[in-house]
């Protein structure tokens, strides 16, 4: 019976998601945003992801990263050459938004965001909230070049999107989605694989890290140390190490099994929401943003223009079965 | 439709195989969670700590991982282990790490509030969670004499 309703599970979903052309044009327009600027709910509005001209400058790169190891990228870092790129980076956007040229611009765009931080990552201190952004941009470049050059090389249609053309559209969104999943469960089986199985139960300790993060704020920048707050925090996990380790555990279990987003709309919507809220709950206990990773949860799993075109669909009485779209 | 999930597996397989090469990575943000934890901060020669946004235009964080990367690279060139590392060598990737931060050609005028001169001292701060709540102990790892 239960194997009977996992089958039944397994076999409903999993399937490619459908994007309307309205949809696609704007999660396109959404993501070339998200390549400029990170909008701060009740905070800074016009928080940057790609520094602007002048303010990007590296003459070496003294521990290389990533493409840093076979070529020299501190051409990129000239604050004179860094300006052209910028601005040639946002000039492909016109026709990614547009959805014009896409295998064409994707790659340059791509490779424009990787080239800009590998060198950025490559000073010696490595962070962790550019990556997602430049493995959707690649994970889209890929998915509008190899269709057509599988079709060319093998004389038939690329297995994962087929020869449809509604699913060959929709492929480079359906890969956005599978590489953010990827990257949360990527988090959730280092966590494991580090903690060797044990990292819920270790969370209460947690609160070494949080006080080690303010102090480095402080040491950052004074004022932005925390405060009342932190020492309630702290004092609550070491109160209660239990509650500790239910809320801290649910977090990785939502990173762990982040590829069930990809079993339907209502799936992405609720793991979009979950990990959003993870987001914001490690803002605030390790003052610790990830703001493309924020913008990215909204714009592909929890999709407000998708929900708002359902919700005018049903509304004017056509609710097809666009949940499982 | 069984290839549907391919490019979630790809994904999934380079970052895990090629752990940190950009924009690989295995998102190891808080994967190893310790008792004991530690970062550096620097401070003049009177004790007044030098806030590193305003003057380096970098967080105290990535000092960390700026002082592990010379420390790694230390350790390969002098082929130890890391338990073999001794205070000299810790001193020594911290030198490097003062030369990298204060006497590269790197130009810092749009980051730095004002010039920094005299000594600047890098300092350890080890944390631990006791049975009393948390303790922090300081330890001098090196220092660098800056020309105005």
């Amino acid at each position: 019976m239960r194997r009977n309703w996992l089958s039944a599970f397994l076999k409903a979903g999993f399937r490619p998601f459908q994007f309307s052309p309205t949809e696609r044009f704007c999660l396109r327009l959404l993501t070339a945003m998200t390549l400029f600027i990170l909008p701060e709910i009740g905070g800074d509005l016009t928080r940057q992801s790609l520094p602007g001209p002048g303010k990007f400058s590296f003459e070496s790169q003294p521990h290389p990263n990533g493409l840093a190891h076979i070529f020299d990228l501190t051409w990129i870092g000239d604050p004179e050459i860094y300006a052209w790129v910028y601005w040639g980076m946002l000039g492909l956007c016109v026709p990614y938004v547009l959805g014009l040229l896409l295998p064409v611009v994707l790659p340059f765009l791509a490779l424009g965001h990787i080239c800009v931080f590998t060198l950025y990552q490559s000073q010696g201190a490595i962070g962790h909230n550019r990556q997602i952004l430049s493995l959707v941009l690649l994970g889209q470049a890929v998915a509008v070049v190899l269709p057509p050059l599988w079709r060319r090389w093998k004389g038939r249609a690329f297995p994962p999107c087929g020869s449809d053309e509604g699913r060959l559209k929709s492929y480079m969104f359906n890969v956005s989605l599978q590489v953010i999943a990827a990257c949360y469960v990527v988090a959730g089986i280092s966590k494991l694989i580090k903690s060797k199985g044990l990292w819920v139960w270790q969370t209460p300790d947690l609160v070494v890290e949080m006080v080690k993060t303010n102090d480095q704020r402080l040491y950052t920048k004074q004022e932005e140390a925390g405060g009342v707050e932190l020492v309630d925090t702290i004092a609550f996990m070491t109160d209660y190490p239990g509650l500790t380790r239910l809320v801290l555990g649910g977090g990785f279990f939502l990173e762990l099994f982040a590829f069930l987003a990809l079993y339907s709309r209502k799936w992405a919507l609720a793991f979009g929401i979950g990990l959003f809220g993870l987001h914001r709950s490690i803002l605030w206990l390790m003052k610790l943003g990830f703001p493309e990773n924020e913008q990215l949860l909204v714009i592909y799993f929890i999709n407000p223009v998708f929900w708002a075109v359902a919700g005018w669909a049903w509304l004017r009485g056509q609710r097809q079965d666009l949940y499982r779209s | 439709m069984r290839h549907h999930l391919s490019a979630f597996l790809v994904t999934l397989v380079l970052c895990l195989g090629l752990r940190e090469c950009y924009p690989f990575s295995h998102f190891p943000m808080y994967s190893g969670i310790s008792r004991t934890q530690h970062y550096f901060f620097l401070e003049r020669a009177g004790g007044e700590p030098v806030m590193t946004r305003a003057y380096l235009g970098i967080s105290a964080s990535s000092m960390k991982k700026m002082y592990y990367s010379h420390l790694h690279e230390l350790r390969d060139a002098l082929k130890k282990d890391r338990g073999e590392l001794g205070s000299e060598d810790y001193a020594a990737a911290g030198d490097s790490l003062l030369d990298q931060l204060f006497s590269g050609h790197r130009d810092r005028k749009a980051w730095r509030e004002a010039p920094l001169t005299g000594e600047v001292r890098l300092i350890r701060v080890d944390i631990e969670r006791v049975a009393a709540g948390i303790s922090r102990r300081r330890s001098f790892i090196t220092s660098m004499e800056l020309s105005p």
